[in-house]
């Protein structure tokens, strides 16, 4: 094996180990096989990066196809970055599922459970790697189709109705995306994604690539619930078991934005976005949208993972808000965010569920008193929380700076007000659970009210010292993100 | 007692400002007795003004509770 | 050892608190201020420790004269006030304490902005909780006013430093505004950072937290309360912002209003609260003159009204303590009882006036030299006023309605030999600095080339103002004008939130819901007419009144695309 093969083998491993897990039908072994899969897929995204950080863009072609003609995987630091996150937060979440799947899921369909989540792994990872904009359609309903199963098959019957809403959803903005890509084919005549950055600055004008563009912008959009296209998700989190929900919030939207940069700054390349299409002042708009109308709905939801959820589309929003700036500051912010959204919001949903677990619910009230029965879970969601508002210290804070610094740079004095409302709107959901953590005591004080099981507590706190760890020393995050924005621009890998 | 005490002392202060030197910067800081006139109208007028600020401001102590 | 950042002895500390055994944790509070006072002794000056994180140089610890005053003057006061509470047997007042004392005193060695930032934030989430440990619902809603207000103010803080960092590239903290600069043409960096300053020191029309939250903080916990958190603010504003000329305004206004307010308060501690208030005033004053004897004075004025104030909060709380009340209306008479507390509460009565051999005179007499020298005629005659007003809550008014005055009938122990205790050393250091104020000068970050004492005329004076003043309330007393102290409060700029905000929100809801109602009613009746033939015809009603959520998702991507179709062409 030499290293030339890493970018097949990130997809290819969990490809294959899905339909095994099938065959296994033991959910203990599934599970055993779904970790191995993913830490190995884990290792082999770490070895990337550090490939591609050292020796620039590492390129892969199926069957020796060259290019233009072929598939070909072509894995720089952007997406490099973002396969070491989907990865590691893969791996934490199944650490976690080994006891916290079997609460909600039926032992005969863990198996099908561990199918349909390397599925979702092999998608997104798909989605990220590959270098061909049809085979990113191909990846996506992968993940998609997979990610609609997961949702669903939680206790809760409310999944079903939220699956079938996020599948119609995705389907359309599916479909949306192979509109676009064969209107990009029908002009250009190729698939692959750097030949269409090559080929579409000399058809600027042309009618065809616009619309495409539009269909493109929108159909991404869906995927990562970008405002008002998010109505999807909050119910697609709230009743979807607990780990998929962690697994999800902190992964498919992350890749989703990560595709929205690829196609925006790599393929039609920011001068076309930004100058020739009026791209920079929906984004503004619709992210700041985000971030106000996201955390103001927060605040009034009584189920915490509604109001995660709410909180992802306002986190989104920042996201968004980075990309519109078109500045390598900007995009800095957001790709960071990408990193550390995924270390608080899986943190936090990983923590939700502990206290599901223990005291029968999510909804507000059900957490009553869970200071006193659940410390340690509840010091996770503080700590959490903390870094969702953006304390100093804490991951949370090193991207509002990051973004707040290139908002400044580009003198948006409007949108710095809508970060800082943004904020304030978080300390208020986050302070409502709080409160409710530590200032009431318990309606009824059930038998199973002690601190949740070490091999649960352990995951949660590994994302919850991360979001510490990554608060304090950014050299990395932020080195990486720096010089994946400084590619992206066209400067050098 | 206490009272006639208190004004003897006073008095006494304000004889024994003629026999000691005391700079002054300002012309009307060095009239005899500045001082003493000075704290007794303050502290009477900070005394009733306050008193007449309880007019607007007084409630009745659960009035935040209700 | 002298690379640890000063503070995170406390705050370390604290933390390692809970894990002792109950009754030894009090002890264990009480030894933490003397390591760290230890540690400071070993600190040189002009020592400093910088890092970097993401990319900005920090200094999270630097140290100088200004800062080395502080640091020690807050140990001193850590000190007093865990001997004071030696019989408290509450882990949390004990962790929140210690690591409030750990992070103010971190926060006043800081050197950069961020780490200021940080100490600032920590030393609002932690003091909270010496308010909310009385455990009352009174005391959980005054706590998370003053969280809010104080996290606002950090906040505030925050923005400001982003802007000024914009500005200046500069995370730095030192003198904000330059020389040949006023506040009018600062940007809006060093304006947000004005306010988060003004804020933490109880501005005038900033201030109602102090009023609001410290009487409703435990007996002990108010000690703590009062030494802290507004003296950080003074702290940061002799370093930000000295010789700005709009403090002088600031704080001779702060020095006046707050005594009306104290003759009417029935809550002797909430009176020490408004007594606090005024004593900032003259601080920033002496900061807003900005020269060297002005911020000296300044200095040597916080320096000081620690120990009082927290002298005269011990006395109040060893009131509250041993008769369960702290109302002037019910009290009275206390002397017999608690001979000792009363006269400590003297002392500290008496230097809080600045009376000549007491401390708050070698302080005071630095900043009104500096108002002297600078011809600052109204400002004088302002401080005067406030002087008078000094001398009747804090010298007079509290004393004589706690342990003289009309005799309350209550009859109780002396306080706590642990509470003597701190008193007395409190009230010995107030005499001592009183009487040797060379002590004192030598901490203070400029030379000082004054002597208290070399005027005899000058103490006369301040006897006179004093003594009137003295006299004129006696005289109020006897012709029956001294208001009578009553149970009541009194409204201050915390009725603004607490009274007339959530009114005024309560009266747009009910307004909202009423316009609502009435819009639903109007289309409802023109839908029900419209729908009545469709319904009619596809089944029972509701299946069709019911919008799915889907058809409205699908109807927004449709408005995007077409939106953003049609942005694209035009």
């Amino acid at each position: 094996m030499t290293l030339a093969q890493l970018p097949a083998l990130q997809v290819i491993l969990p490809l294959i180990a899905a339909p095994l897990c099938l065959l296994l039908r033991s959910g203990r072994l599934a599970w055993l096989l779904s970790i191995l899969v993913s830490a190995t897929a884990l290792i082999i995204a770490v070895l990337l990066l550090r490939l591609v950080l050292e020796n620039g863009t590492v390129i892969y072609t199926y069957g020796g196809w060259a290019a233009p003609w072929g598939i070909e995987y072509r894995v720089d630091i952007a997406n490099a970055f973002v396969l070491a996150i989907v990865t590691s937060i893969s791996t934490v979440v199944l650490l976690f599922s080994r006891v916290g799947a079997s609460w909600e899921i039926k032992s005969s369909e863990q198996s099908l459970f561990y199918t349909a989540y390397l599925l979702c792994l092999t998608g997104l990872l798909g989605m990220t790697v590959t270098g061909d904009a049809f085979n990113l359609f191909v990846f996506l309903e992968i993940s998609s189709l997979s990610s609609y199963v997961l949702i669903a098959m939680g206790p809760d019957r409310r999944g079903l109705t939220a699956a079938y809403q996020y599948l119609i959803m995705g389907t359309i903005g599916a479909t949306f995306i192979l509109i676009a890509v064969g209107l990009l084919y029908m002009v250009t005549g190729t698939l692959n994604m750097a030949d269409l950055a090559n080929l579409l600055p000399a058809l600027e004008q042309s009618r065809t690539v616009r619309v495409a563009f539009a269909f493109l912008t929108v159909g991404i959009g869906l995927k990562l619930a970008m405002f008002p296209l998010h109505l999807w998700l909050p119910n697609a989190y709230a009743y979807a078991p607990h780990v998929v929900s962690a697994f999800l919030a902190a992964t498919a939207t992350k890749v989703a934005v990560y595709v929205l940069v690829r196609f925006i700054y790599d393929v039609f390349g920011s001068s076309f976005a930004f100058d020739s299409m009026p791209l920079q002042s929906i984004l503004v708009v619709l992210g700041a949208a985000a971030v106000l109308s996201g955390s103001t709905v927060a605040i009034f939801q009584h189920n915490i993972k509604r109001m995660l959820g709410y909180s992802s589309v306002a986190q989104i929003g920042y996201m968004i808000l980075g990309i519109s700036l078109a500045s390598v500051s900007g995009l800095t912010a957001t790709l960071v965010h990408l990193l550390n959204h995924a270390l608080m919001k899986g943190g936090l949903f990983l923590a939700l569920a502990c206290m599901a677990f223990q005291l029968g619910g999510t909804r507000l009230v059900d957490l009553a008193g869970a200071g006193r029965r659940m410390p340690w879970t509840s010091a996770a969601f503080v700590v959490g929380g903390l870094s969702l508002i953006g304390v100093p210290l804490t991951a949370g804070f090193v991207s509002k700076w990051l973004l707040v610094v290139a908002v400044l740079e580009a003198g948006w004095w409007p949108v710095l007000i809508v970060i800082a409302v943004g904020s304030l709107l978080a300390v208020a959901y986050i302070w409502r659970v709080i409160e409710m953590i530590y200032f009431r005591s318990a309606t009824n004080p059930d038998e199973h009210s002690e601190e949740t099981h070490w091999s649960l507590l352990a995951p949660v706190w590994l994302l919850i010292v991360a979001n510490v760890y990554f608060g304090l020393h950014t050299q990395w995050s932020v080195g990486v993100a720096q010089r994946a924005a400084q590619m992206l621009f066209g400067g050098p890998g | 007692m206490i009272f006639r005490l208190l004004l003897a002392l006073c008095i006494l202060l304000v004889v024994l400002e003629l026999v000691v030197h005391r700079h002054s910067t300002f012309p009307w800081e060095g009239w005899l007795g500045f001082y003493a006139v000075w704290g007794f109208i303050s502290l009477f007028g900070v005394v009733i003004i306050g008193k007449q600020l309880r007019r607007f401001i007084k409630r009745r102590e659960d009035y935040y509770d209700e | 050892m002298s690379s640890l950042p000063p503070g995170l002895i406390l705050i370390l500390g604290g933390l390692v608190l809970p894990v002792l055994p109950r009754s030894v944790q009090a002890k264990g509070a009480l030894v933490l201020p003397v390591l760290g006072l230890l540690q400071l002794l070993f600190l040189s000056e002009g020592m400093s420790v910088d890092v970097e994180i993401a990319g900005y140089s920090l200094l999270p610890v630097r140290v100088d004269k200004l800062s080395l005053v502080f640091g020690y003057i807050f140990y001193i006061a850590a000190f007093l006030a865990a001997l004071y509470a030696l019989h408290v047997r509450d882990t949390t007042q004990h962790v929140a304490a210690m690591m409030y004392v750990g992070s103010a005193i971190g926060a006043v060695f800081a050197g950069d902005l961020i780490t200021l930032f940080v100490y600032w934030e920590i030393t609002a989430l932690t003091s909270v909780f010496l308010i909310w440990a009385n455990r009352s619902e009174r005391a959980y809603r005054a706590g998370l006013r003053y969280l809010v207000i104080q996290i606002g103010s950090g906040v505030l803080l925050l923005s400001g430093i982003l802007f000024y960092f914009h500005e200046s590239g500069s995370l730095l903290f030192t003198q904000l505004i330059g020389p040949g600069e006023s506040l009018v043409t600062a940007g809006p960096g060093v304006w947000l950072i004005f306010l988060a300053f003004g804020i933490k020191c109880a501005f005038p029309l900033l201030h109602n937290w102090l009023q609001d939250a410290y009487p409703q903080a435990t007996i002990t916990g108010a000690v703590f309360l009062s030494a802290f958190t507004t003296k950080l603010a003074v702290y940061a504003l002799a370093r930000g912002f000295p010789g700005t000329e709009a403090l002088i305004g600031i704080g001779v206004v702060m020095t006046l209003f707050p005594i009306f307010f104290a003759v009417i308060e029935n809550d002797l501690r909430k009176v020490l609260c408004y007594s606090l208030n005024n004593q900032l005033g003259f601080m920033v004053v002496g900061i807003g003159i900005g020269t060297e004897l002005a911020l000296n004075g300044a200095i040597a004025h916080a320096f000081v009204h620690i120990l009082y104030k927290a002298l005269l909060f011990m006395s109040m709380g060893a009131v509250l303590y041993r008769t369960g009340t702290i109302r002037a209306s019910e009290l009275g008479g206390l002397y017999r009882s608690m001979p000792w507390t009363a006269a400590f509460c003297i002392v500290g009565a008496m230097s809080i006036s600045a009376f000549p051999l007491f401390s708050g005179f070698v302080a005071k007499s630095l900043t009104m030299s500096a108002v002297i020298e600078g011809y600052y005629v109204l400002t004088f005659i302002g401080l005067l006023v406030a002087s008078a007003g000094v001398m009747e809550h804090s010298g007079i008014k509290i004393p004589y309605f706690a342990f003289f005055g009309r005799d309350s009938g209550i009859r109780c122990r002396e306080a706590p030999i642990h509470m003597c205790l701190a008193m007395g050393i409190a009230a010995v250091l107030c005499i001592g600095i009183g009487c040797f104020p060379d002590l004192l000068y030598a901490l203070l970050p400029y030379p000082v080339d004054y002597e208290p004492y070399a005027d005899f005329g000058h103490s006369l004076t301040q006897f006179q103002l004093l003594l009137f003043a003295a006299l004129a309330f006696a005289v109020l007393l006897r012709m029956g004008l001294y208001p009578p102290e009553q149970n009541a409060i009194n409204l201050d700029t915390d009725w603004f939130y607490r009274r007339l905000a959530p009114n005024v929100i309560h009266s747009i809801t009910n307004n909202l819901a009423n316009v609502t109602d009435r819009l639903t009613a109007t289309t409802r009746l023109a839908g029900r007419t419209l729908m009545r033939s469709v319904i009619r015809h596809y089944g029972p009603e509701g299946t069709l009144a019911r919008t799915w959520p889907t058809g409205s998702m699908v109807l927004w991507i449709a408005v995007l695309l077409a939106a953003s179709l049609v942005l694209y062409f035009v």
